[in-house]
């Protein structure tokens, strides 16, 4: 009987992740202060150490059953990477995070009106919405999340650039 | 009586009425749960005073139970997972021409539901409450452990893959100070780690956009649904008196058991549903004909998927574990409060508790009232461009996330567990354990070092108390049930 070839599949990789996780913890837990074994005071690593030895053993079992079950995964080749930008759907969440990303990064230095209103607009011609209906949308929550949070709940949201011009 | 007046003002009815029409909307879309629409909105209960906010998160889940029933009547796509097992019958009563009856009933029946399943509620917390006064840290460590667990044993997929949630929950609840010591754990250095992990951008992430994400990534439909299937969509109650006084027996079935399904920690809405109707197939002179449009295939389902509702309340006041993501959400919301779910919130904050269940129960007479002008407005529902529905979801939950303490971390966390969310879908791990396992990882670990310390690092006394020992061989029994129920069908075989 010939040996199949191991081909890494998700169940792999989630139990790859499990104990890349455990490992982090455990070679950071080491520099926390120790308890009194004595008095029953545990230190601060015991819990956290708990449950990277429950994830080692998640781990162990993910792998076993990853290889156990390997017909009923399709592997994870250089193609899977490939095919995860193929689909104009799967590119259009991508770019939703990349949206994300520039707003958390410019929401202090412009302020809430201008990346609500950029962010929202950019997301709505993004997934297909008419210019005029993405601008119209896009003032029409900026609005209503200023009113709500900004006025009705008093929250101060950043006002960037347009703090000099007064807003 | 005061308690219904003390409810019925309109600084809490307003905010409590415009929650529960958000929960019809969020719960009619297909893709968009229940928990989401609880999510979305408790940003804003923060700035409220506790019982608008426990009115507005109450509302909005029970409308949005139902809600999510009728697609599942008219399109044959469950709004919410809990409209599953709705799908089955109330699809084929709807092929049939009678979706109308169909969606009546369910109406009915959800409401009817509901209202037994706060009441079940009402009789059993105080008791339960009472004593739960014996417990100390070795039944409650016990206890969170047990709740967390079943969580992650009930939830679809593998037990493992729900282990492995609930772990990965629980070791982020370790960031920050150390409980016992101070010691900033897995901080390093930021300021923001120092003071935790805030479960509300957590679970905004997971639920909300990780949601979005989803449903990007996988469709490119302009509207929320095919406007020409459901431009005649209407309930007809003419003969539903008639159809429940011949099925009372049915929805008392489906109710309790809708209730103590919802009770069991990690079992919510969608698992009574089916558990209730499996049940009737099986108690039905007629099983025959479920599954072809059965009228008592309509009803079990949607009486336990509103009665689990209530059910789920009852290990959270009780006791401080959530019976399912929505009363997960509620814990952490009474936290922010400054108040502390458990046996003594029934004495140090009767009133309070009072005012919940009375919310509870009128809930269940608005949502008769909202949920039929629901069914009327949701031909117009499904006519909304998908893709504002989705800016307007996304854009809720960052701002509602930022909102919590003005910080653009919290937005930070929001996007990294949107992207968690969505990659541990793809890969089947459920979330509801791992959410769990974050608000109750301080409660378990509290309990589990307290009680060393007061036995001097001895675990025999975790074992030996009587009700200890029982939550801990229930806990035993709960991780070996799959696996030797699996041995005994392999030797059988």
């Amino acid at each position: 009987m010939t040996k199949k070839p191991f081909r890494l599949n998700q169940e792999h990789v989630i139990g790859l992740v499990c104990l890349a996780v455990s490992a982090i913890i455990l070679s950071i837990t080491p520099t926390f202060p120790k308890g009194k074994a004595n008095i029953g005071l545990t230190g601060p690593a015991f819990f956290p150490d708990l449950l990277a030895f429950v994830f080692i053993l998640c781990g162990v079992y993910q792998l076993w059953y990853g290889t156990k079950n390997a017909p009923s995964y399709s592997p994870i080749t250089l193609d899977t990477f490939r095919n995860l930008f193929k689909k104009k759907e799967t590119r259009t969440a991508y770019l939703i995070i990349l949206f994300m990303v520039g707003f958390i990064l410019l929401f202090d230095a412009l302020g809430f009106l201008l990346t609500t209103f950029l962010f929202l607009l950019l997301f709505l011609l993004r997934l297909g919405a008419s210019r005029w209906q993405s601008l119209f949308y896009a003032l029409f929550f900026t609005t209503i999340i200023y009113f709500l949070f900004g006025w009705l709940f008093t929250i101060s949201l950043p006002s960037g650039i347009l703090a000099y011009v007064g807003l | 009586m005061d308690a219904i007046l003390s409810v019925l003002r309109v600084e809490i009815l307003i905010p409590w009425l415009l929650a529960m029409v958000l929960g019809i909307f969020v719960g009619a879309m297909p893709g968009l749960t229940a928990t989401m629409a609880v999510a979305l909105i408790v940003p804003l209960t923060f700035h409220t005073p506790p019982i608008v906010g426990l009115a507005m998160i109450l509302g909005v889940s029970f409308t949005a139970i139902f809600a999510g029933d009728i697609p599942a009547t008219f399109l044959r796509v469950p709004g919410t997972p809990a409209s599953g097992a709705a799908v089955l019958d109330g699809y084929e009563m709807n092929k049939q021409g009678k979706g109308p009856l169909a969606i009546a009933l369910d109406l009915t029946c959800s409401t009817l539901g509901g209202t037994i399943g706060v009441l079940i509620l009402i009789t059993i917390s105080p008791i339960l409450a009472s004593f739960a006064l014996q417990f100390t840290h070795f039944e409650y460590f016990w206890l969170a452990l047990l709740g967390l667990s079943m969580s992650a044993v009930i939830t679809k997929g593998s037990t493992m893959k729900g282990l492995i949630s609930m772990t990965g929950g629980l070791i982020l609840s370790t960031i920050g100070l150390d409980i016992s010591t101070g010691y900033p754990r897995f901080s390093f250095g930021s300021t923001y780690l120092m003071s935790g992990i805030n479960f509300i951008p957590v679970m905004i992430g997971l639920f909300g956009i990780s949601e979005v994400l989803r449903s990007i990534s996988l469709t490119s439909h302009d509207q929320l649904g095919d406007a020409a299937i459901v431009s005649n969509v209407k309930a007809d109650f003419r003969s539903v008196g008639s159809i429940m006084g011949r099925n009372k027996r049915l929805i008392l079935q489906s109710s309790v058991i809708g209730t103590l399904i919802g009770a069991l920690p990690g079992a919510g809405a969608d698992i009574a549903a089916w558990v209730a109707y499996g049940m009737a197939k099986k108690t039905s002179k007629t099983p025959e004909k479920f599954g072809t449009g059965s009228e008592e295939g309509v009803i079990a389902p949607t009486t336990a998927n509103n009665a689990a509702l209530g059910g789920t309340w009852i290990p959270a006041l009780v006791f401080g574990i959530p019976g399912d993501s929505i009363t997960a959400i509620v814990l952490g919301a009474m936290m922010m409060y400054g108040l502390k779910p458990g046996p003594l919130v029934f004495q140090g904050s009767r009133d309070l508790v009072n005012q919940i269940f009375t919310v509870a129960v009128i809930s269940q007479f608005f949502l008769l009232i909202l949920g039929y002008l629901g069914i009327r407005a949701f031909t117009w529902f499904f006519k909304f461009p998908r893709n504002v529905v989705l800016a307007g979801i996304t854009i809720f939950s960052i701002i509602g996330a930022y909102a919590l303490r003005s910080s653009v971390f919290d937005v930070g966390l929001v996007l990294v567990f949107g992207i968690l969310g969505y990659l541990m879908e793809r890969v089947t791990i459920p979330l509801p354990p791992f959410i769990l396992g974050l608000i109750l990882g301080p409660m378990i670990e509290e309990n589990l070092r307290i009680g060393l310390v007061k036995t001097s690092g001895n675990f025999w006394p975790f074992f030996n108390r009587p009700i200890s020992a029982f939550f801990a061989i229930l806990l035993v029994l709960i991780f070996l049930y799959e696996p030797v129920k699996l041995l005994i069908q392999k030797k059988r075989k």
